[in-house]
Parts: C-alpha cells; sequence; structure tokens
C-alpha cells in the first residue's frame, strides 16, 4: 500500500509473513547542499544519541532492550543529486515473543516520533554537551577514514571524478566545516529539515494497516512545498587524468573512473547492467577470470555501475609495482568485450545468477524495502517478470555496443607497498 | 532422521547422520524464494599439526586449511564456481580458527547445486602448477587483511593471548608460509580432514526435508571414500599469555583491545557461552551505566565494541575501540571486570532487560536463511540451534553469570594491545 498522509510525505506498506520481525524505515530527503553536509551528519548521529522523551544515550538504549532487542541505527546514503538520512527501526513479531506485547507497534512508532519530533533542546539549541560530543566524535570520524584504505582510495577517486560536483564531495564533510557551526545553527537546520525534506516511512511484516496508521497519524508532519526528484549528472569529458598518492601501507589500491552516460531509464540500460556483470561485477567476470585467475595480481578487482550518476568504477588492491600491468590488463578485456569476445555460456550463467539474486532480495526485509525505494525514487514500475525478461533478452551484440560508450576519466593510485 | 519442533517460532530442524558418516540438518523455510547450504569441515588453521591419515605425523605450513579451501574449487579444466553460476547459484567459501565451511546459495535447481557442493568439496584435483599460481592471489589477501587496522588489532590481540598456539599465526598464514605449500601437502589435509564424518551439511530454505536428504543420499552413494579414521590432531595447549603489546601503523588515532582468555575447559558448556555473552553485555552494552561513564568522558567513542568467541577448544573475549587515551580504556575496562562478580546482585534488572534483548536479536536470526544456517549447532556443543537457545536465555539468573563469571574473569587473563599512529602525524 502506498498512502499520501500529506504532500511529500508518504507511508508504504508491505505485508509479508514469512518473517518474525516488523521492519521500518523512515527516509528524510532533500537535495545535497555541500554547505550543510557536516550539519547533516551531525543530524543523523544526533537522532541516534538521544532525545527530549529519552535524555541519555543510557536510557535510549533500554528503551530499544526493553522493545525486545530491537535494533535501531541511522544512515546518512546519496541517491544521485539527493541526500537521505535514513532511520531504521525492527521489532520482533509480538506473536513469537513470550507475554503479551501486543502494543510493540505502537510503541515503535511513537520511538520513532521521538526521535523525529521531540529532539532534546533548550534555548533553541540542541543540548550542548549531547553536540559537543557528537560532533568532537564526527570529526575524529572523518579524520580516521584514511584508516580503511579501501574505503579512502575509492572516496579520492569520486572526489576527483565528479570535480566540482556534489556528488564527489565526501558526504560527511570535511572536518573545518564543523568548526564553524554550534549547537544553534544545528537545531535551525533541524527546524528545516523537518520542515522541507520529504518523508517516507516504510514498514514491512505481519501487521494491520489501520492500527498502523492511526499510530502513523500522531506524527505531526506538514504538506511540503517541494517534491524532490533524481536528476542526472552529465559529465563533462576530458583528458583522463591519473593521481597517485603515497601511503605507509602493505598493499596499494588501485581505483579508476569511466564515464559511462547510460541511466536507469535508458534503453541499454539492461545491456549496461551485463556488460559490467560480464567485465567486473561477478566472479564470471573477465577481471576476476584474468586480474584474479590467471594472472594472479590481486584478490579482488570489481566493477560497479551506477546508473544515477553514468559511471563505472573500478577497485583493486594490488603490488604498486604491478599497476601498470594490472591497467593494461583491464583495458585488454574492455577491449575484448567491445570486439564481442563474450562467451555465450557465461553470459546465460551471469544472466541466472542476476536473475537469482533478484529473486533473492524478497527474502531480505531492508533489501526489499530498499528496491522499493528505489523504484518510487525513479518512479519505475517494473514487475519481476518483465526486469527477468529484459535481462533475458540482452545479446552480446547489445553488450558489445553499450561497451563502446565507457570512456575512462580518472585513475587514482594510493601507493602503499612497504614490505 | 530426527525431527525437532519449534512451534512457538513455526519451525522444525530435522537431523540425519548417513552411514559414511556425513551429518546433514535441514530447516524448511516456507514462504522463502532462497536455499542456502554449507557444507563445514571441522579443519581451520590451528589444525597445522596431526598424524596424518597414513599414520605420520605432520607439521603444515601456517595457512594451509584456507589454502585449501581456495584451490577445491579449481578444477580440471573448470572452477566450481562456474558450475553453480550456469544454475543460477552464488558461491563461496570461508575459513576459521577451526572450520572450512564451503557454501552456495540459489532459488532454483537445487539438486544441481547441492550435487556440486558435495563433488566439489568431496573430490580434489590439485598440481603444483596451479598451487603455484594461487601463492599470488593469497599473498593479496593476506597484505588486504594486514592494511586493515581493525582486523589486525583483532587478529594480533588472539596471538598475544596464546602465543604457544597455533592461534599464534594468522588464519591465511603469512606471505612467506604459504609459498612452502605444495600439492602433496594439500592432498594429505584433504585426505586426513575431508573425511565424510568430520563434515556436517546444512540446508536451509525452501526445501522438502525428504526429499532433499534423498538427493544427499543418492550422491554419497557415487563417492568412493577411505574408512572412517579418528581425527588425531596435535594442538599443544596454551600456557602462556603476553600481557601488554604495541606497535605502530598509519592510522590517524590509537585504537586499543582488552583481551580476556577463557578457560579451554569451559567451552564445551553451552550455558558458560550464553552467560559470559549476557554478563559482558551487562558490563559493555549501550545499555550499562559503565558504557555512558567512558563515552560521556570521551574515553571510547561509536567505534567501541566487544565480542566473545566460544569453541570446544578455546574461548576468549575481546573489549575494543578508538581512543584517545589508552591508559585510561584499559584502567577502566580492566575494573569495570575485576569488579564485575562482586557487583552482580545490583544488576538483577539488567539481566532481564538484556535477556529481552538476547531473545529479540535470535528472532532477528530467524528471518535470514544465511543466519539460521550458521546457527545449527554441530557435535561439538550437543547440536544446541538458535531456537534452544532462546529457552536457554530465558533460564539464566544472576548465580549463573556470578558461577561462569568467576571462572572467566581472572587477572592473570586479561591483556591489552594498543596500535599507536605512526609519531610523525
Amino acid at each position: 500500500m502506498q498512502k499520501y498522509i500529506s504532500n511529500g510525505f508518504s507511508l508504504n506498506t508491505i505485508h509479508e509473513d514469512k518473517f518474525k520481525t516488523i521492519t521500518i524505515t523512515c527516509d528524510l530527503i532533500e537535495p545535497l547542499n555541500i554547505n550543510d553536509f557536516a550539519k547533516r551528519a551531525l543530524l543523523a548521529e544526533l537522532f541516534e544519541t538521544n532525545n527530549a522523551d529519552y535524555p541519555t544515550q543510557t536510557k535510549l538504549a533500554r528503551q530499544l532492550s526493553k522493545m525486545y532487542g530491537a535494533s535501531f541505527g541511522t544512515n546518512l546514503l546519496r541517491y544521485g543529486n539527493l541526500s537521505i538520512i535514513r532511520i531504521n527501526l525492527s521489532i520482533p513479531n509480538p506473536k513469537f515473543i513470550p507475554g503479551n506485547h501486543a502494543l510493540l507497534l505502537r510503541d515503535a512508532i511513537n520511538f520513532l516520533n521521538s526521535i523525529l519530533m521531540r529532539p532534546l533542546v533548550s534555548n533553541n539549541a540542541f543540548d550542548n554537551d549531547t553536540f559537543n560530543l557528537q560532533k568532537s566524535n564526527m570529526q575524529k570520524y572523518i579524520s580516521s577514514i584514511t584508516d580503511d584504505k579501501q574505503y579512502y582510495s575509492s572516496v579520492k577517486l569520486k572526489e576527483y571524478y565528479y570535480q566540482n560536483d556534489n556528488r564527489g564531495k565526501f558526504l560527511f564533510g570535511d572536518v573545518s566545516q564543523y568548526d564553524k557551526i554550534n549547537s544553534s545553527d544545528e537545531y535551525q537546520y533541524y527546524k528545516s529539515v523537518i520542515k522541507q525534506d520529504n518523508l517516507r516511512i516504510s514498514v514491512l511484516g505481519d501487521f494491520d494497516d489501520e492500527t498502523l496508521m492511526s499510530y502513523i497519524n500522531q506524527i505531526n508532519i506538514s504538506n511540503r512545498d517541494k517534491i524532490y526528484k533524481i536528476d542526472y549528472y552529465k559529465h563533462a569529458e576530458s583528458e583522463v587524468k591519473c593521481i597517485t598518492e603515497d601511503t605507509n601501507a602493505t598493499q596499494s589500491n588501485l581505483n579508476m573512473a569511466y564515464n559511462f552516460p547510460v541511466y536507469y531509464d535508458s534503453d541499454d540500460f539492461f545491456a549496461a547492467l551485463l556488460f559490467n556483470a560480464i567485465f567486473g561485477g561477478s566472479s564470471q567476470s573477465k577481471l576476476f577470470k584474468n586480474v584474479r585467475e590467471k594472472y594472479s595480481l590481486a584478490y579482488y578487482a570489481n566493477s560497479m555501475f551506477n546508473s544515477l550518476n553514468g559511471v563505472m568504477m573500478i577497485n583493486s588492491g594490488i603490488d604498486a609495482s604491478n599497476a601498470k600491468k594490472v591497467q593494461s590488463i583491464i583495458n585488454e578485456q574492455l577491449k575484448a568485450i567491445q570486439n564481442k569476445n563474450i562467451n555465450v555460456d557465461i553470459l546465460k550463467s551471469v544472466k541466472a545468477e542476476m536473475i537469482s539474486s533478484k529473486k533473492a532480495i524478497l527474502d531480505n526485509p531492508r533489501q526489499s524495502l530498499e528496491q522499493e525505494f528505489a523504484n518510487s525514487l525513479l518512479n519505475r514500475k517494473l514487475s519481476f517478470e518483465q526486469w527477468c525478461e529484459n535481462i533475458d533478452s540482452v545479446s552480446i551484440d547489445e553488450i558489445a555496443k553499450v561497451a563502446q560508450k565507457v570512456d575512462l576519466q580518472t585513475v587514482f593510485l594510493l601507493k602503499g607497498d612497504n614490505k | 532422521m530426527i525431527e525437532f519442533k519449534y512451534p512457538q517460532y513455526n519451525e522444525n530442524v530435522y537431523k540425519e547422520q548417513l552411514k559414511n558418516g556425513l551429518t546433514v540438518v535441514i530447516e524448511p523455510k516456507k514462504g522463502f524464494q532462497k536455499t542456502y547450504a554449507s557444507l563445514t569441515v571441522k579443519y581451520g588453521s590451528i589444525d597445522n599439526t596431526f598424524i596424518s591419515y597414513d599414520d605420520e605425523k605432520k607439521e603444515m605450513p601456517a595457512g594451509i586449511a584456507h589454502f585449501l579451501e581456495h584451490k577445491m574449487f579449481d578444477k580440471d579444466g573448470y572452477d566450481a564456481m562456474d558450475i553453480f553460476s550456469k544454475y543460477g547459484a552464488s558461491s563461496n567459501a570461508f575459513t576459521s580458527f577451526n572450520r572450512t565451511s564451503y557454501l552456495f546459495s540459489c532459488t532454483n535447481y537445487i539438486k544441481e547445486n547441492l550435487n556440486t557442493l558435495l563433488d566439489f568439496v568431496q573430490e580434489p584435483y590439485f598440481n603444483d602448477k596451479k598451487v603455484d599460481k594461487e601463492k599470488g592471489i593469497i599473498a593479496q589477501e593476506i597484505k588486504m587483511y594486514n592494511n586493515d587496522p581493525n582486523a589486525s588489532l583483532y587478529f594480533n590481540t588472539i596471538q598475544n593471548m596464546y602465543p604457544d598456539s597455533h592461534l599464534n599465526v594468522d588464519i591465511a598464514g603469512t606471505v612467506k608460509s604459504i609459498k612452502k605449500i605444495t600439492s602433496d601437502d594439500l592432498y594429505t589435509a584433504h585426505k586426513t580432514f575431508y573425511q565424510p564424518s568430520n563434515m556436517q551439511l546444512n540446508i536451509v530454505g525452501n526445501v522438502n526435508p525428504e526429499k532433499v536428504l534423498k538427493i544427499v543420499m543418492e550422491n554419497q552413494k557415487k563417492h568412493n571414500f577411505l574408512p572412517a579414521q579418528k581425527i588425531k590432531r596435535i594442538q599443544p595447549l596454551s600456557k602462556r599469555i603476553n600481557y601488554f603489546n604495541q606497535r605502530k601503523m598509519d592510522v590517524f588515532g590509537t585504537k586499543v583491545a582488552v583481551g580476556i582468555k577463557g578457560d579451554s575447559e569451559l567451552g564445551k558448556d553451552i550455558k558458560y557461552e550464553l552467560s559470559i555473552s549476557l554478563l559482558l553485555e551487562i558490563l559493555f552494552s549501550e545499555d550499562s551505566d559503565n558504557y555512558a561513564y567512558l563515552y560521556n568522558n570521551g574515553i571510547i567513542d561509536d567505534s567501541f565494541g566487544f565480542d566473545f568467541d566460544c569453541n570446544k577448544n578455546f574461548n576468549f573475549a575481546i573489549i575494543a575501540g578508538d581512543t584517545e587515551y589508552p591508559n585510561d580504556f584499559i584502567m577502566n575496562i580492566k575494573k569495570i571486570l575485576i569488579n564485575a562478580i562482586s557487583n552482580l546482585d545490583n544488576y538483577i534488572d539488567e539481566l532481564e532487560l538484556i535477556k529481552r534483548e538476547e531473545i529479540g536479536q535470535h528472532i532477528l536470526i530467524m528471518n535470514s536463511i544465511e543466519a539460521t544456517a550458521n546457527n545449527l549447532g554441530d557435535s561439538d556443543n550437543n547440536f544446541v540451534n538458535l531456537f534452544d537457545e532462546v529457552n536457554l536465555i530465558n533460564n539464566i539468573t544472576i548465580d549463573n553469570l556470578k558461577e561462569y563469571g568467576s571462572k572467566f574473569i581472572l587477572d592473570e587473563n586479561i591483556i591489552s594491545n594498543v596500535i599507536f599512529p605512526y609519531s610523525d602525524k
């Protein structure tokens, strides 16, 4: 069921009784605005920490335990030009816990309401102690992303590839941004989020719609002025840029970005999905079979296709001395696909695997909700059967043709190799 | 087949041991698309020294169990993954200290995929050329783990708790140790450990238990196995401990771990495992006053976490996180641990709360086909599965926590380990 509670506030319910939990997601959606990155990241943290009803972290954690180990957390996500604060909450279905807990779903929605609508505020500012501690924790977190070389190198690749577009900026902002904000700035930002962000609550499990509605109606969300939509990203083509950064590590990370102007609603979208799977997106891929299996140069070498931004990215962990060799193998494999050098049996297998994983999404409540969310954001209404047909009908010629569209733009090497 | 019924969750678990010794555990999941199967061998990185099937003492290069896991997929002219893929299945494998597991998940062709799984794990095919080629791949895998400071801290802490046992090396071995591995070594390890009687097949998903069991039985008839032999592992009992270790890595902030080495005799007792897990939750979860104190004073942050790993032959807890104040971190955690048992009478309400939390977490696991399959128990714990655990958790008392906790938390079994950033940062 899809229901609009007010303009820009929708409720989406999926009834499924095979799960033993009720899974709830609340998404707050607005366009990426670089000036607000730090404030937004902090807001997601503050939501997770406390509120007027549960004014300490301990009280909040104990309420979750009381709700039979409800799991709860917030995430910050990026969908193309949109920034999303996602609140995840799930509770066991009352049927499966000892005693009478018929009101557990009500408690969960009330809990969500506390998070969203009742922040811990005094004098028009977030509680200072909470704010300062979370601010300093976020600054530490941002400084420490270099600890995770794989993650850090993918962040840097995006930064170089998107140049000045917000899509390439680190979503949590930079350390200096945090220095400039105080608890009242943060509260002003919170108010604008609650007033303007588009809101979507999704609930999946075994429950009664009317009862749920009666709980949700207590969340007081007014009509929104604007409905935010996904925008295409058009990359300004340029010469290939190669950037090397030195680091002290046992391994080097090679990351590459290709402009690949195919989008989720393009005619060749399904060909592009298959091209990615054949190139570096599966265990049957050319990169897996060659960079790893044939030449033993890496443990992983993957490609990913982003159909919101029209980009394909590759990442791999290698020895720096092999960087040139790995790049030339990657290039050879791309040429092979462009020249229709694709094994028919492998194509069949890749299709079977993709269809199987698509089906398997329905076994995972979070993934099911994620799929629904993406479909609604992209206004996509393809049935599973149609999706399979579209995958099945892609030919080798179509894959070779769409593969012509990729154009290497950025190579980022995080050079480690201390022995 | 023995049937175990759990009507409160609408679930049944079926168990059978085949004539050749293979244990099969099946849990049908109605309404699910997927079927997941894992074939687990009781063989891991700590089983490096053993008496082989032909009665010789073998001391293998570190990392051989993991190396064998990689090489099992590689067959004469094809890779087992290709067959799975043909049937729309995705496959994988992993090696831990004491287990090697091979798995697939699929939404169709259950028979074909089950046959593929059993065939590729039970029929070895190695040669030196292929073995040599794998060394480059695994070397990169080892370097990838070494590059991850959190994984490094975790495994290094274990190594310092067990410096005189096979737990003192990374699961994948070292770049140097894997260079020594030959195809003969792999054959020896396979013959010794990959006996059906040393394996368990778990199948969870959209299946009919009788039908899948029949598929497995038919398949096993096609294979020729050596007569079952008792496996003789030589695992030195760890007596030493390194109380403090520090080193430097390319990290932004300091990382600290406190390790508690449990009495290896106690690990077989499921009540011990559950009691210690609950005790650690009471002491260190976000529900606790300890957490609030440490967090609000900046001694821990959101990276803080703890973990209790309990096995038949070893068990330990690790409490770790990033901190600006490593000394305060270690002192406070130790103090909380040492005082834990005498304070427990004040925590009766907390125990009830934490039990609720744990029961909820178990119900969450039941949602996931994979997580359910990984929690069906085995012969090491009398096949206690996640459904049984809920009942056991319900019955745990403060006295259990006191009894087991006082055996677990001993000053002489607590160590600490620190990773500092390079000073030029």
